[in-house]
């Protein structure tokens, strides 16, 4: 029967001896021990039968390594998530920004507000008026648009919102911010000057 | 014959990490073949029978991944045993998931070893074996890499995501239950 060792420091370190993974002078201290105790020479030997016995799997090493991304795709995809984070951020921010505005750009009886530099009164029984940088858009009486308490686009009627989409098809969109080289003739005078 | 210590081991992986960084791929293959074979024989000790090729590769895959999240506080091959445990513990969860538990009790662990008693020649082997696999999964984890890596506590407890303490109780305790088994046998 295998019996234990009373000195639990040196039972501790037999593993690490049996593996060769002690300093010399503990790796000495520990033979020194195991020289004069059957305890400890059985376990030790246990360990190396118990080492030997666990089996290693043959593995495909090279296909392992041939599985690791280079250094280049891991920085590559680090940067790709790290730009999709700040767009996914800013875009959280502006639909962020643009619901705090419309929410407080919104007048109530009597309030006033600011949007995009206009200010807008709410009075009761005054037709809404929509204000945008370039173009007001409002909803008259013929709609029978008379808002009083307006709080959102919810509110409106059938007829009231028809009124106001086909207000905003007049309004115009905003320039590209690239001119087209083709309708100003860039095309034809760098051909021009290429030749 | 000069044995390469710790401080020898952690200075080859840095360099070989720094090389692949700057773009060696060579450097990759190099780590692989240091450290593959102890992750193998970790992942079959602990109980994986299926798909140990993928285990390993898996963890490889995701060390390399975030090596830059890799530091030296702990040795490589220790960070690399923590992400293999994690892994297969994830592995285990989804497989318990899909279907009937796979995960390794004494029932399932002793019949997991059997296909091997075909294989194994020495009946002591098998015996050794028998009583490894006897052990409850965490106490097999930490007496695996304390006897076949002689790792310290410290590092096994990083592993397996536990106390130093608390692995020094399990590996005692897992030897007892060895010893126990084999006088038994």
């Amino acid at each position: 029967m295998m019996r234990d060792c009373p000195d639990g420091s040196m039972r501790d370190q037999l593993p690490l001896w049996v593996h060769g993974a002690l300093s010399a002078s503990d790796a000495a201290a520990v033979a020194a021990h195991v020289a004069t105790c059957d305890d400890c020479a059985r376990e030790a030997e246990l360990l190396r039968r118990v080492a030997a016995a666990l089996p290693e799997p043959a593995i495909d090493a090279g296909r392992i390594a041939a599985a690791i991304p280079t250094a280049r795709e891991v920085r590559g995809r680090a940067t790709r998530r790290l730009r999709w984070r700040m767009a996914a951020a800013a875009s959280f921010l502006l639909v962020a920004s643009v619901s705090m505005l419309t929410l407080r750009g919104i007048p109530r009886d009597g309030e006033s507000s600011v949007t995009d530099g206009v200010l807008v009164r709410a009075e009761p029984a005054m037709p809404m008026v929509v204000a945008t940088e370039s173009v007001p858009v409002s909803l008259d009486a013929t709609a029978g648009a008379t808002l009083p308490g307006f709080s959102g686009v919810g509110e409106l009627s059938d007829a009231q919102l028809r009124v106001l989409l086909a207000d905003l098809q007049h309004v115009e969109a905003l320039p590209s911010a690239e001119p087209d080289v083709e309708h100003h003739g860039f095309v034809n005078d760098t051909t021009q000057e290429n030749e | 014959m000069h044995r390469p210590t710790k401080q020898d081991d952690a200075a080859v992986d840095a360099a070989l990490i720094e090389r692949w960084k700057q773009g060696d791929q060579r450097a990759a293959t190099e780590i692989v073949s240091r450290h593959a074979g102890a992750l193998a024989r970790f992942a079959a000790s602990s109980g994986e029978r299926d798909g140990i090729d993928e285990l390993v590769q898996d963890t490889f895959v995701r060390a390399f991944n975030a090596l830059d999240a890799f530091r030296s506080d702990s040795s490589l091959r220790t960070w690399l045993f923590t992400i293999l445990h994690r892994l297969a513990l994830d592995r285990r969860r989804a497989e318990r998931r899909r279907g009937p538990s796979v995960e390794l009790e004494e029932g399932h662990a002793v019949q997991g070893y059997d296909a091997l008693d075909a294989l194994v020649a020495e009946e002591t082997e098998t015996r050794v074996l028998t009583a490894v696999a006897k052990l409850s999964p965490l106490q097999r984890d930490v007496f695996v890499l304390r006897v076949t890596e002689g790792m310290a506590y410290a590092d096994i407890a990083k592993a397996v995501g536990s106390t130093e303490g608390a692995c020094r109780v399990h590996y005692h305790n897992a030897m007892r239950q060895v010893k126990e088994f084999l006088d038994d046998a």
